[in-house]
């Protein structure tokens, strides 16, 4: 009786322990991927995270990279720049040709004031992404050109400022980067007009200030009002 | 004693980890994680005299604070008591192992996982049967006469 007992135990244990690895590896991870994004969508972002790690680590290559783009997407929004920041190593450790993730971590470079890593990405992600959207174009010339130039790097960041205003006249970033970019220059009047420009472009994007301080670390209310107060004094 | 809440904790990390990873079992978790904690236990220890009422309580309350330390550990980065929050608030879901694998409205609307109020009805009802599984586990195999 007592054997039987035993044998019954263990055969429950091990048919428990079978139907679990059933059940994890019969996971599929585009399924799981697709929860993820869908979690993204609906900002859920802690079964984002979770659902990516999970496809993540049941897939290689491209998918890989998708997932921990997702990943570091949701840490980003939960204000965890460390987190996203591996994420991304990650996704671009998975698939070295990944433009998005350059540009993300590019971003997020940027976000943090490394300006130098984040030329770097950009660059990268310029290189591998074949066919940009205008906007997204003037969004990340711009960006590119706002960090040459807190490097110091007037004629680059100018070049970039332009380009994205050629790329998309409707983008305030573009604006603010060509006000940057003229106040370099000492045209302080230009800039002037530049940021007041940008400012009623922002002004009409819904949430464009708050989204650019919270993703970006950039406070262009404050940009516009020095740069307004300066054309001003210098008038008087 | 210090045998029963070492083991008791690994257990809980154990289960911490798993939740975090597969899901929420409900009833399941309460069925395995005390008489898992507690079988490993007996391997190393049992006592002849019956268990007091504090001890069963004191274990229970390591198993969840081990637990808790396992899904921490398990996140991307320690924040379980911040996640507790957010699941009460409805921010997220914790992902109920079984319902959200049936069909159906119920399928859908779990498909996510449970939050808010459901989350804490099904937690309270999983901690009831955990509070009775604890006992008994405490009850059959730790404390009894050595064979």
């Amino acid at each position: 009786m007592k054997s039987l007992l035993k044998t019954v135990r263990t055969v429950t244990l091990a048919v428990a322990l079978v139907s679990l690895v059933f059940y994890l590896g019969g996971s599929d991870p585009k399924a799981e991927l697709a929860t993820a994004e869908y979690a993204y969508r609906h900002y859920d972002y802690d079964q984002a995270i979770r659902f990516a790690r999970r496809a993540a680590l049941m897939s290689d290559g491209k998918s890989e990279a998708k997932a921990w783009l997702v990943a570091a997407e949701a840490a980003r929004k939960m204000e965890h720049p460390e987190a996203a920041l591996k994420y991304l190593n990650r996704a671009i450790g998975a698939w070295p040709d990944c433009g998005r993730c350059y540009l993300k971590r590019g971003e997020l470079h940027y976000a943090q004031k490394a300006y130098d890593r984040s030329i770097e990405d950009f660059n990268r992600a310029f290189e591998r992404i074949g066919a940009f959207s205008p906007q997204e174009a003037a969004k990340y010339s711009a960006r590119r050109a706002v960090a040459y130039l807190r490097l110091g790097k007037v004629e680059e960041g100018c070049r970039d400022g332009e380009f994205a205003i050629r790329s998309d006249d409707s983008s305030p970033l573009a604006h603010f980067a060509e006000a940057i970019c003229l106040y370099e220059r000492d045209d302080l009047e230009k800039a002037a007009k530049s940021a007041e420009r940008a400012y009623n472009l922002g002004m009409a994007y819904p949430f464009f200030f708050t989204k650019e301080r919270e993703e970006a670390g950039e406070d262009w209310l404050k940009v516009y009002t020095a740069l307004t107060l300066e054309a001003a004094r210098k008038r008087r | 004693m210090a045998t029963i809440i070492l083991t008791t904790f690994l257990t809980g990390i154990l289960f911490g980890v798993f939740r975090y990873w597969v899901g929420f079992f409900v009833l399941g978790h309460a069925f395995f994680a005390p008489l898992a904690a507690m079988w490993l236990a007996s391997r190393f220890y049992t006592a002849s005299e019956p268990f007091r009422m504090r001890d069963g309580l004191l274990v229970i309350t390591v198993l969840l604070i081990g637990e808790m330390l396992g899904f921490g550990l398990s996140q991307p980065w320690f924040d379980p008591h911040g996640w507790f929050l957010r699941v009460l608030d409805g921010d997220t879901a914790e992902h109920i192992f079984g319902i959200a694998l049936i069909g159906g409205a119920v399928g859908r609307d779990f498909a996510m996982g449970v939050e808010g109020g459901w989350w804490a009805f099904f937690n309270l009802l999983d901690l009831f049967f955990l509070f009775l599984f604890t006992m008994f586990g405490l009850n059959s195999f730790v404390y009894r006469e050595k064979r």
